[in-house]
């Protein structure tokens, strides 16, 4: 690495703030068309109305909407971000924190189980186009991306979790329990890795560099795994990188399904108990890892493909 | 090519890097329960759900504790060891002495008065002891309760948990995170809790009842119905509570579970009608439609039987409950009453149900089927609970779905809040009922201190209501709670509050 | 001049003949026109669902209910079995289509207007326009799709115009993205000169030459983008959040199941399985589309 690359992460870092002030915008104006009144939520539904009001007027929420959302920004960037509508009344940083390392962590083994599954079925579906194997992992490709993954979820259950007896149904508490929701959440990506493999493998390998590779009259695999690979793997990583926004998506139903104390079940619970500064916090920190995620991925770009590296030479 | 691969495997180090909370293995010491949530609060008066209740039971102690014996319910002291009325609106109480929080410290009166009028003043509690107008210290373990005016049910009242006692220094201490530090004087103490996951409590050895075998109790949040039954059958939790209806015949059929029932004080759903609103005014389509419906079928299509199709507004574990008669399904008997009120045609009108809660949509569903027979086109609303109670406090609503659950099991309780005409909107007059006659018995029967003239106001009461028909009662209540075989000692309750210190194994 | 006037002439037929080799290479995917003929059969079952499910006076053909015949399993009588309300869930699925298909091409028809819209001026003109309109595609990318319908569902609430709504805002990035990188590969053809040089307006050209010629992508984006809005709209009503009952939306079937699942396997595998074969169908004909588009990626 270099100081030109350090450069470009930098700017790239201050590309995502815009975006960021633009998700808070966009969040922030839903959950203020939205009907409910935070002062009677946070008050239980037997409160008197002059606490109501009271409440209200000490909330600025009588306030007009840009300073309403002028005023959340400043407290944003001093890293406040408000306190939980819902009993406990904790703050959304403290509710957020103990929430979001498992759906991180059950998105990144959804990001690995895709890989594993979706880069090599799509190597050997290119290589050996239109043999039997290859319709077959086409089949799977469009089937896996056509599959609700709640669905999925409640099939898994059925079959793994009662049926079969073999893992279980509920939870995050050890590997046994990461497996059928990390499948659930990673079959989509991987069909989509899988189909995009397999189409920039076919393309690559009609290439001239790779009929040259074999003119010399290199083994076979070398010239796939050497040359085309490298080669085909660059919009890969993309996909990948632009699943990810799927995949934290994905763990929204998936961890309801599986009752997993994670951020997306989190933040659909308080949509529904209109516990606005937790919907915000939420939804912030899931974009924010997913342009993070995809800064990351333009910085492997970076690793892997020569012409881009020699820019920041 | 090896650089992708090392960049990708430190990503993924250092996402697995936050890996933790690995379950240790389960002791015959330990219970587990899998709970459809954990609460929002282990504050007494920060919430009035029934799962935060029902953990909160484990580590308050009530003055006065609400046991149910063969059949009966039955008033134990609590923290308090006797009482007695001085006059209809004076209770005195006996403190127990020696009696230690889990903090340390020696509990006196002075806890008593503080937790009631911490109370008194939280919004959610406060339905509770609204009622107690001074809390007076006699002495160390010596404390008088003054109400506002003379109320039959106090002792009730007293066992509710929003009246659990606390401990003033750990209030003080920790403020408005005392929910999260809850420091009571019951047989379990507080230890941790990872959130919408599990909740840990274990066995306070200084507990001044019968110390309980158990020395941790681990409960469980598993908002799934069929997912909790699935964890007892497999061993990944010892008892399962809130059981669904739909699950009652796998549960039965499972040599290794025993699956218990019981009646409870909750009368959920019922049907209202805004009693403000044209037609709903007119007690003839009113009672119409609780011909027209079916309630047997909602029992048994809605909630598979468990439970009984209920004929009036009380549950009938509730002290008080009278006997009624039905409104029988009789298609022609409401279309007579509807051509009585001037409705031959029908009319069109809304029914709302609480979208989290998805039986009551199937309620409203058959609802709608049903009423199409008497020429009523009923479109079905779900609204967001929130929302829901909003403005069905502000009457906007035509036909709703609610429930009740009489707490106290006093009648007062079940009926006060609910049909009393000064009660309307929020604080439980859903139907904006007005009725002058159920108002005088209703204020007759909280301040009316002989049990026997009690029982008669009440069941005029119940028939007035039964016959004017601001209701369509569906569902008395029953719990259903699933123990694998080992599990000893586990009593059922009408609150649903259980005492889990009383389990053992065996 | 005349040689510009000639390249403009000609361009129609060369269209016809084009859109004549895309439906001849379509023809030969078995795979496309499998999934072609599904759609097809779905649009007819919606049409004719009244016939072919139907229903009586006061009550339509997917609320037939049944309290002695709940959870009935896959019969004669019952091709599918019956839900806990004892109603045919084949009648269910079939006034189910009319739903999705709604929600499919009134959410992909909207949010390529859109898409196209703010795609072209933003390829067109680019500059400030460009940054401003691609910004916003950002940020909206940046949301997971499904939270900010979740989010939108509830500020609106239920219904299906609510639930359209909600999921078709996620769905105009895509559009603007396709059919701006395709203006921006178009816009400095020769034939986009031509019209200019003939004195043709921004949105003559723009509507007259360019998209025309994006159509390709536009079309591939739109089918896929119907799966994906079907996919969403039945996520939301499988949180509770979609369409008012008892209206049989696949997505609140599946909701509708989650109590009995375990007991009951048809009355969750049926209504899912409508999901993926019409997905799985939408995606074979927007696959079948795209290569039958871009012939390089075929032999």
């Amino acid at each position: 690495m270099n100081f030109c690359l350090y450069k470009y992460i930098f700017k790239r870092l201050g590309m995502m703030v815009p975006v960021l002030l633009g998700v808070m915008l966009i969040i922030f104006f839903i959950n203020h068309i939205t009907p409910g009144d935070p002062a009677v939520i946070l008050l239980g539904d037997r409160a008197d109305i002059q606490d109501v009001e009271n409440l209200r007027r000490e909330m600025g929420l009588n306030d007009p909407f840009f300073v309403q959302f002028f005023r959340y920004v400043g407290n944003v960037i001093r890293l406040d971000f408000g306190t939980s509508f819902v009993p406990p009344h904790r703050t959304v940083w403290e509710e957020i924190s103990m929430r979001f390392p498992t759906t991180m962590q059950l998105a990144a083994l959804s990001v690995v189980f895709a890989i594993l599954m979706g880069i090599p079925l799509g190597i050997i579906s290119a290589t050996k186009q239109y043999s039997i194997f290859d319709n077959i992992a086409t089949v799977i490709g469009l089937l896996g991306v056509s599959i609700p993954n709640f669905w999925q979820g409640m099939l898994f259950i059925m079959l793994f979790s009662v049926t079969l007896g073999w893992l279980p149904a509920a939870g995050w508490s050890g590997p046994q329990t990461w497996i059928l929701p990390a499948i659930t959440i990673g079959t989509s990506s991987a069909a989509v890795i899988m189909r995009m493999t397999r189409s920039t493998m076919l393309e690559v390998v009609r290439q001239d560099y790779i009929r040259t590779a074999r003119a010399k009259g290199q083994k076979e695999s070398t010239v796939i795994y050497k040359h085309a690979l490298k080669n085909a793997l660059i919009p890969v990583v993309t996909v990948v990188g632009l699943q990810f926004g799927g995949l934290l998506g994905g763990a929204v139903l998936t961890e309801t399904i599986f009752s997993i104390p994670g951020l997306g079940r989190y933040v659909v619970q308080a949509v529904n108990q209109r516990d606005y500064p937790t919907v915000l916090g939420g939804v912030l920190l899931m974009a924010l890892a997913f342009s993070f995620v995809n800064l990351l991925v333009d910085i492997l770009y970076a690793f892997i493909d020569p012409r881009i590296r020699s820019q920041y030479k | 090519m090896k650089k992708f691969v090392a960049s990708l495997i430190a990503v993924v180090l250092v996402f697995g890097a936050f890996s933790v909370n690995v379950l240790a293995y389960e002791g015959k010491t330990e219970l587990v329960v899998a709970s459809g949530s954990l609460g929002p609060s282990l504050d007494p008066v920060g919430t009035n759900d029934m799962p935060s209740s029902r953990h909160q039971r484990q580590i308050f102690d009530t003055l006065i504790m609400m046991r149910y014996i063969d059949g009966q319910i039955v008033l134990e002291p609590g923290l308090a060891v006797s009482w007695e009325f001085l006059d209809p609106s004076t209770l005195k109480l006996q403190l127990r002495e020696g009696v230690l929080f889990h903090n340390g410290e020696l509990f006196t009166a002075n806890d008593v008065k503080f937790s009631l009028e911490r109370a008194i003043e939280s919004s959610f509690s406060r339905p509770i002891v609204e009622m107690i107008d001074e809390i007076i210290v006699d002495g160390d373990y010596e404390v008088t309760i003054k109400t506002l005016f003379p109320f039959a049910p106090l002792l009730n009242h007293l066992t509710h948990t929003s009246t659990s006692i606390v401990s003033a220094a750990a209030v003080e201490e920790f403020g408005d995170s005392f929910g999260e530090n809850p420091v009571g004087t019951g047989p379990f103490k507080y230890v941790s809790r990872v959130v919408q996951s599990e909740l840990v409590f274990e066995r306070f050895d200084d507990y001044w009842g019968e110390l309980p075998v158990l020395e941790k109790l681990r409960i469980l949040e598993i908002p799934i119905q069929a997912t909790r039954l699935i964890l007892v059958e497999t061993g990944g939790a010892d008892i399962a509570v809130d059981i669904a209806p739909a699950d009652v015949r796998r549960a039965e059929a499972n040599p290794n579970l025993t699956l218990e029932r019981g009646f409870t004080f909750s009368l959920s759903p019922y049907i209202g009608f805004n009693t403000l609103k044209e037609p709903f005014d007119n007690h003839l389509v009113r009672q119409a439609i609780n011909y027209a419906t079916d309630t047997q079928a909602l029992v048994d299509v809605v909630f598979r039987g468990v439970g009984a199709p209920a004929h009036g507004p009380l549950s009938e574990m509730v002290w008080g409950f009278a006997e009624l008669e039905a409104f029988d399904y009789d298609v022609a008997k409401a279309k007579e009453l509807m051509i009585e009120a001037g409705y031959p045609d029908g009319f069109e009108t809304t029914i709302w149900w609480n979208s989290n809660n998805p039986q009551r949509g199937q309620v409203a569903e058959m609802l709608q089927f049903m009423l199409a027979d008497i020429g009523i086109t009923m479109e079905v609303i779900g609204v967001e609970w929130g929302q829901y109670l909003l403005d069905t406090a502000d009457g906007l609503h035509d036909m709703f779905l609610l429930g009740w659950v009489t707490a106290t099991g006093d009648p007062d309780y079940g009926l006060f809040n609910v049909f009393h005409s000064n009660n309307h909107g929020t604080p439980g007059n859903r139907t904006f009922y007005t009725n002058a006659r159920v108002d005088e018995l209703l204020e007759a029967g909280r301040v009316e201190t002989d049990p026997d003239a009690r029982l008669v106001i009440y069941a005029e009461l119940q028939q007035i209501l039964r016959d004017d028909a601001p209701w369509i009662p569906v569902l008395q209540g029953e719990e259903l709670v699933v123990l694998s075989n080992s599990v000893r000692g586990f009593e059922l309750t009408p609150t649903t509050n259980y005492w889990f210190w009383l389990v053992h194994f065996e | 001049m005349s040689e510009n006037n000639i390249t403009v002439a000609a361009k129609p037929k060369k269209k016809r003949s084009q859109a004549r080799d895309v439906w001849r290479r379509f023809r030969r995917n078995k795979t496309a026109m499998v999934g072609m003929v599904i759609i097809i059969i779905l649009i007819l079952t919606a049409i004719f669902a009244d016939v072919l499910a139907p229903g009586t006076e006061t009550h339509p053909g997917y609320n037939l209910m049944n309290w002695r015949n709940t959870f009935e399993l896959p019969s004669r009588d019952h091709p599918l079995g019956t839900d806990w309300a004892g109603r045919d869930i084949l009648s269910r699925i079939i006034h189910g289509s009319r739903i999705s298909l709604q929600v499919g091409f009134v959410v992909v028809g909207i949010a390529m207007i859109l898409g196209i819209i703010l795609g072209a001026v933003s390829g067109f003109y680019g500059g400030i326009a460009d940054n401003i309109i691609m910004r916003i595609v950002d940020i909206i990318l940046a949301i997971p799709n499904i939270l900010l319908a979740i989010s939108l569902a509830a500020a609106l609430g239920p219904g299906l115009v609510n639930v359209m709504i909600a999921v078709g805002v996620g769905t105009v990035p895509a559009f603007a993205r396709v059919v701006r990188a395709s203006v921006l590969t178009l816009r400095e053809q020769e034939f986009v000169e031509a019209a200019r040089a003939v004195g043709a307006n921004d949105i003559r050209i723009i509507f007259r030459h360019i998209l025309p010629n994006c159509l390709a992508p536009i079309i591939v984006q739109a089918t896929l983008a119907m799966a994906g809005a079907i996919l969403s709209a039945a996520g939301l009503s499988f949180l509770g959040l979609g369409i008012e009952r008892p209206k049989p939306e696949w997505g609140t079937m599946l909701n509708e199941a989650q109590a009995d699942f375990l007991n009951y396997w048809h009355i969750s595998v049926f209504p899912g399985l409508a999901i993926v074969i019409v997905v799985l169908a939408l995606n074979m004909m927007g696959d079948g589309l795209r290569d039958a588009f871009d012939p390089r990626l075929k032999k």
